[in-house]
């Protein structure tokens, strides 16, 4: 879903997409950017084909999830035979595939549908080499209506939808019951504010006779994606000009009185015992959880099912908790969406690309997908399919995640921050955070520090695209 | 030998020391073996309770782990014979020949050894795909075909080569390459083998180049394989154990037999 990798390679990934960008910003300005509906080949072009139009599906889903979407590509290639043949391939993580993206770019030789993580959308929009999944959307006359409306308002720019949202998660609480239950609290009623963690804290942490904790209250990463729906809870922009969708974003906002509030709270129930110190490792605040240091944990939906085989405890879900109770609580997604590349491809292959996306989207793909996987239906009615009935009735904890995003309002605060480098300002958010525990400065200087040390990149990104 | 208590102090520090190198490894293989629910236990288990095979299965199922494997041996096997290859030719010429300007090649050779592979990634990859070889076996081992280190290992091995035995052959009437591969070649083994399986080992070890460079699963090696296990949203160490004791299985076999050779040739050069 999100950015997690800290491996030199992808450091290096990262170094290497720049530099090919750098290069090939000049090919590509104008690009299929404003393509509309009268540009997008018909199902017409599909039709008498001497060999079925391959299409190239680049893609970051391992293991298990890979093992779910190659399923799905399987069906639609067996009901497609003559017309479209999908391959797919796992390009690395997310940050990786991107790179590869960028330097497909530069050689004029993208695949035909990638997976971009949400943190790429202003970039893949900046880079002009897609056709708008408005375009499509309008051509077909394709109705969304049976979408989430979460993530439709997170993958639409300016009106128009963008990308077609697939691998979608949103974060959620997650608590030991057995341990809510020896400490006399009630796990039906997960606490609902940072204020109410602290209390049920208190009753969860345990201390052995010689002062070590055995048992801690909370412990989380410190994670950028969670000072996202932290602020998306608050209902405040992450960055500026209405979060960067009536004007290009100019600044970051994560030093937010509201997130300052967070990170305090977080320092708080760190120094009191109460909340295990983790650091920005997520692997690491999963191994906390599952082996019952951590009695509650802060963790994406797609972390469900590996808690539920790993921990010897029962696991229960609840809702990401609010800075304070009076918040609107929104929700905000996480995760990747699909992208069809025009530049460069035929209209055999742009057409194959959509009719993929468009079998992906249907109800039935998306009860096996969420039932796989543990990501959101993406098409609503995929949850009353019967693979997503079955996980639901042997996992009720799977409802929380569409009960969460179904109890928020959509707002624009929800939408996400559209920014060139938002996978830096995600770095900068959590670095600042994380200096504010370590270090001897408060909580404010050290995110104001963060978002200033970001501002560059920021300036510089919107300097090159103009 | 006599046993003093020196000796046994020394036996007992290594020892010691022998505790942190292995506990790695043996955890990957203990850890390979266990169930999810026992390596999430706090504290730690150290010994499996079973043998349970779930872990390898699951790796087996998520990746085409023979093909990445074969992928994996074609590109390590095909840098080691043509480093090899090249190190000896070149090796010998720096020692054996005896040219003008030939320290300051020499000197050439070694700088490159400054140079750290990530710089070179970029234009490399350019060029490469601009020749059409993104997604070739050709592609992955082109840029690795030669390298300094080989040739300045053996040169230090060659060096000690006595210069008799040279004179002798030529006495015979042996050319150059008839000496090289009937009398230089089987005197220089350990070295041969030092060298090719330090070459062997980088080359299957590698992980961002042949990231770059392959597009298609079929192509991918073992190493891009094993980062597929890592899923963003589950952390499952037990897949990652498995994934990681199958894949170190050759180069451990590679360095268990061996070890006797590369520690031989390492030093060769050495000892003055």
């Amino acid at each position: 879903m999100t950015l997690r990798s800290r491996t030199a390679a992808v450091a290096a990934g990262a170094s290497i997409a720049l530099l090919l960008s750098a290069c090939s910003t000049d090919d590509n300005g104008g690009g299929g950017g404003g393509a509309s509906a009268s540009d997008v080949p018909g199902a017409e072009v599909l039709d008498d084909l001497d060999q079925a139009v391959e299409v190239e599906f680049w893609h970051s889903m391992d293991s298990t999830n890979g093992q779910v979407l190659n399923g799905l590509i399987d069906e639609f290639n067996a009901a497609n035979e003559g017309r479209v043949r999908v391959t797919g391939t796992f390009q690395g993580d997310y940050d990786t595939t991107l790179a590869q993206h960028r330097a497909a770019i530069q050689q004029g030789d993208t695949a035909n549908l990638i997976m971009v993580y949400d943190l790429g959308t202003q970039f893949m929009i900046d880079s002009g080499q897609t056709v708008p999944a408005q375009a499509f959307v309008d051509k077909d006359e394709y109705d969304t209506g049976a979408l989430e409306d979460a993530l439709l308002n997170y993958f639409t720019v300016d009106g128009d939808l963008r990308s077609f949202p697939f691998n979608n998660s949103t974060p959620l609480m997650y608590i030991n019951r057995d341990a809510f239950e020896e400490a006399g609290l009630d796990p039906d009623n997960p606490p609902k504010d940072l204020a109410e963690i602290r209390e049920f804290a208190e009753a969860l942490t345990i201390t052995s006779d010689d002062g070590q904790v055995e048992q801690y209250g909370f412990g989380a990463a410190v994670y950028g994606w969670f000072v996202e729906q932290f602020m998306a809870r608050a209902a405040v922009p992450y960055c500026d000009n209405g979060n960067g969708r009536e004007g290009r974003a100019a600044e970051a906002l994560f030093n937010d009185p509201k997130i300052v509030e967070v990170v305090e709270w977080w320092q708080s129930m760190i120094d009191d015992g109460l909340a295990v110190q983790i650091g920005r490792s997520t692997d690491d605040a999963q191994a906390a959880f599952t082996s019952g240091r951590a009695a509650m944990t802060l963790e994406s939906t797609g972390s469900l099912g590996g808690f539920l085989e790993q921990s010897e405890f029962e696991v229960g879900a609840g809702y990401f908790p609010l800075v304070s109770s009076d918040d609107p609580g929104g929700s905000i997604i996480g995760g990747a969406s699909l992208w069809i590349n025009g530049e460069g491809h035929s209209q055999e292959e742009v057409r194959g690309s959509w009719e993929f996306v468009q079998h992906l989207l249907t109800a039935e793909s998306q009860s096996v997908w969420h039932a796989g996987t543990g990501y959101l239906a993406v098409n609503t009615e995929g949850y009353d399919g019967p693979e997503a009935q079955e996980r639901a009735t042997e996992f009720p904890q799977f409802a929380v995640a569409a009960a969460q995003l179904a109890d928020s309002e959509t707002s624009v605060n929800t939408a996400g921050c559209m920014m060139g480098v938002m996978s830096d300002a995600r770095v900068a958010a959590e670095e600042g955070w994380e200096a504010a525990l370590t270090t001897n400065d408060s909580a404010e200087a050290a995110l104001t520090r963060a978002k200033e040390s970001l501002q560059r990149k920021i300036d510089e990104y919107n300097d090159s695209v103009g | 030998m006599r046993i003093t208590l020196g000796r046994v102090l020394v036996y007992v520090v290594l020892l010691l020391a022998l505790v942190p190198v292995l506990f790695p490894v043996y955890y990957v293989f203990a850890g390979t073996f266990m169930e999810p629910r026992e390596l999430s236990r706090f504290p730690p288990q150290l010994v499996p309770t079973g043998f349970h095979l779930d872990n390898i299965q699951r790796v087996l199922d998520a990746v085409p782990l023979m093909r990445m494997y074969g992928n994996s041996l074609i590109m390590a096997g095909i840098i080691t014979v043509a480093q090899l290859v090249t190190s000896v030719l070149a090796a010998y010429a720096f020692v054996f020949l005896r040219f003008r300007g030939s320290a300051v090649i020499f000197a050439l050779f070694l700088s490159t050894l400054m140079v750290p592979g990530e710089a070179t990634f970029i234009p490399n990859y350019l060029t490469l795909s601009g020749w059409g070889l993104h997604n070739s076996y050709l592609g992955l081992v082109l840029p690795f075909l030669a390298y300094a280190f080989g040739t300045f290992l053996l040169r230090q091995s060659f060096k000690q080569f006595p210069l008799e035995l040279r004179d002798a052959a030529r006495v015979d009437g042996m050319g150059h390459l008839r000496f090289l591969w009937t009398i230089l070649l089987p005197l220089s083994r350990p070295a041969l083998s030092a060298v090719g399986v330090y070459v062997f080992i980088s080359s299957w070890n590698m992980y961002f180049w042949p990231l770059i460079m392959t597009r298609t699963t079929d192509m991918q090696t073992l190493q891009i394989g094993l980062n597929s296990l890592k899923n963003a949203e589950a952390a499952n160490p037990g897949l990652w154990l498995a994934g990681a004791a199958l894949s170190v299985l050759p180069t451990l076999a590679l360095v268990v037999f061996g070890q006797r050779f590369i520690v031989r040739g390492l030093t060769a050069g050495a000892v003055k």
